[in-house]
């Protein structure tokens, strides 16, 4: 229902999908709160000898793969990219991160074009809006205030999203891009020494900052790690009963007949309670209002299963990235 | 007292170029047959050293319009988009259906292909490619020509020949293969030599050869045209070496001795 690549099924078969899901055995033999194991891919080659992440160019990159019975596949392509901007006049101490989201190989037919757009920006927004301000400290991102900040623009590319369950594993893949992004150091150069003269490779800001070349100095953004974890929560509902079902990580046929879907942004770091940092609700169906304790709790429950439940293909973090070439030539 | 060699000088000692390669030297090209494994049709992932471009290819299919399809043959709708973060240095937003260079990308590659895919067998359908670009260093074109055989190869549809790509340029009367983003960019205020030369190497026929800048004469051109055509032969030779490997677990695994595990970089 998020992405242009709604099903069409017949009553009949969406009559046994609910009636399925009210069984607890939904159509892959899942229990209606089990998730599906994803693959995150930060570098290419299994050893951790060789590998070098999936986006050489940019400054970070993760890539993430969900498959369902093996035909069916979500691919998502995570890009991180830094640069030195100023901040703005009403945060000087705050650097900025914008999230884009783009379906680029989604079938472009003229007849439905305007449908294609409506889908492509719900994505967009929708994720945009839950995770830009909940995902990294913002304050950490400013070298000079008033002058000088970073500007993190990620960017994610949906390859393919036949399992269903696009958002989540986007925000899986931002989260998994962040981690191995790294920040090259930047120094004002007036502390370092005046004589000195600056290698910085950025342009436009050459004479007042310095790049330091040592990559062991580089870091990953601070407060990824407590960053905010968007799960969606799909609700059906069965018309024999008049009860509503709750499924998590729904597949593409589920979403295709579910009621409406939620979608809930939980910061949940250690030792403190778990809260809820934003909320969307999206889909033709009008919500209970008692229903909503539930779907926030049932978000709440699942987030440390959605954090663990993936495997990694390949070395979790190296730092053979571009940066390294680029500040070790001479 | 110690002098230290910059590794500009090194490389230039040794007539290397700015990456340690040597001036008839294509760079590294990874091929990967059927990355996107839930969609119909075909796909493909051509890296050329850092040049990353995916071809999607579905068809063949009806038309999208009673106008559009050709009583004898089939069309190809082809398509090439850049994602933001695929753009040389910085990022940036543009729309696929407005930026210029894309566009005229796409034409190419049209061209390119319906002189390689046996239209004729599809009368009035239509063969949709879609080529999107996810990092550029030099090389856009080839790549994304490199993709798109490897998508239709991917897709069973009937082809003369492969369709392989490669560009040749000169540096001061050194003829240089496979140039990358720097060698691509203008010194000295004139525009570098770039050849992009599309051709099908089992029958050593040119498909496309596209060049912007001046030459100083015609031996010149040929040089660089010849060296265009050998890093041609040389992407072919590892395109089928790729296609063949592909093709052999396909069929091990339709006859139950291996299985095919999800397609990985």
């Amino acid at each position: 229902m998020a992405s242009g690549l709604a099903l069409q099924l017949s009553e009949s078969e969406k009559l046994y999908l609910i009636d399925g899901c009210a069984d607890n055995c939904r159509l892959d033999g899942r229990e209606r709160e089990d998730i599906r194991q994803y693959t995150i891919v930060t570098s290419s080659e299994t050893t951790s000898a060789d590998g070098h992440p999936p986006l050489m160019l940019s400054n970070g990159s993760a890539r993430l793969i969900l498959s369902s019975s093996g035909s069916t596949s979500t691919h998502i392509l995570c890009s991180v990219k830094v640069e030195v901007m100023t901040p703005s006049q009403s945060q000087p101490n705050q650097g900025n991160l914008i999230v884009h989201v783009e379906d680029s190989l989604a079938a472009n037919s003229s007849l439905s074009r305007k449908k294609n757009e409506e889908d492509r920006n719900r994505v967009q927004s929708i994720i945009s809006e839950l995770l830009a301000t909940n995902l990294i400290d913002l304050e950490s991102l400013c070298i000079i205030p008033y002058h000088y900040a970073f500007n993190v623009s990620v960017d994610v590319e949906i390859l393919s999203g036949t399992a269903g369950s696009i958002i989540d594993a986007c925000c899986h893949a931002i989260r998994a891009a962040l981690q191995n992004t790294l920040l090259p150091k930047v120094v004002p150069s007036s502390i370092v020494n005046d004589a000195g003269t600056s290698m910085d490779p950025v342009g436009s800001s050459s004479s007042d900052l310095m790049l330091e070349s040592d990559l062991s100095l580089a870091q990953t953004p601070s407060g990824i790690d407590n960053a905010a974890v968007v799960v969606t929560v799909t609700v059906c509902h069965r018309a024999l009963t008049n009860s509503y079902l709750l499924l998590l990580d729904a597949s593409l046929e589920e979403e295709a007949c579910c009621f409406c879907q939620v979608h809930v942004a939980v910061d949940a770091r250690e030792g403190t309670e778990p809260t809820i940092c934003a909320l969307r609700k999206t889909g033709n169906g009008s919500l209970p209002w008692e229903l909503l304790p539930e779907i926030t709790a049932l978000a709440v429950k699942a987030v440390p299963m959605a954090k663990s439940s993936f495997r990694v293909a390949g070395s979790s973090r190296n730092n053979a990235s571009l940066l390294q070439t680029q500040l070790d030539i001479q | 007292m110690t002098t230290s060699l910059r590794r500009a000088d090194l490389l230039s000692l040794s007539n290397l170029r700015n990456d340690g390669r040597k001036p008839e030297e294509i760079r590294r090209l990874r091929v990967q047959l059927g990355p996107l494994a839930g969609e119909a049709g075909g796909s493909a992932l051509v890296e050329m050293g850092l040049t990353m471009a995916l071809a999607v290819v579905k068809g063949p299919m009806e038309c999208l319009r009673r106008s559009d399809e050709l009583p004898d043959r089939a069309i190809l709708d082809v398509k090439v988009s850049a994602a933001p973060f695929g753009f040389g240095t910085d990022r940036r937003v543009t729309n696929a259906n407005t930026d210029r260079r894309l566009v005229e990308a796409a034409h190419w590659l049209q061209k390119a292909m319906e002189a390689t895919v046996l239209l004729q067998l599809h009368p009035k359908s239509r063969i949709q490619i879609h080529v999107l670009v996810l990092a550029d260093d030099g090389g856009r074109l080839c790549a994304a020509i490199n993709a798109a055989t490897c998508a239709l190869l991917d897709a069973g549809i009937p082809m003369k020949d492969f369709c392989v790509a490669c560009t040749a340029g000169l540096d001061e009367d050194t003829t240089l293969v496979d140039l990358n983003r720097r060698e691509e960019s203008s010194s000295n205020g004139q525009p570098a030599v770039v050849l992009p030369c599309a051709m099908l190497p089992q029958r050593g026929t040119v498909v496309l050869a596209q060049c912007e800048a001046r030459l100083p004469s015609t031996d010149t051109l040929h040089r660089v045209q010849a060296a265009a055509m050998d890093g041609c032969r040389a992407v072919f030779e590892i395109l089928q070496a790729a296609v063949r490997e592909r093709a052999t677990t396909l069929l091990s695994a339709r006859k139950g001795h291996a299985s095919i595990e999800n397609a990985f970089p």
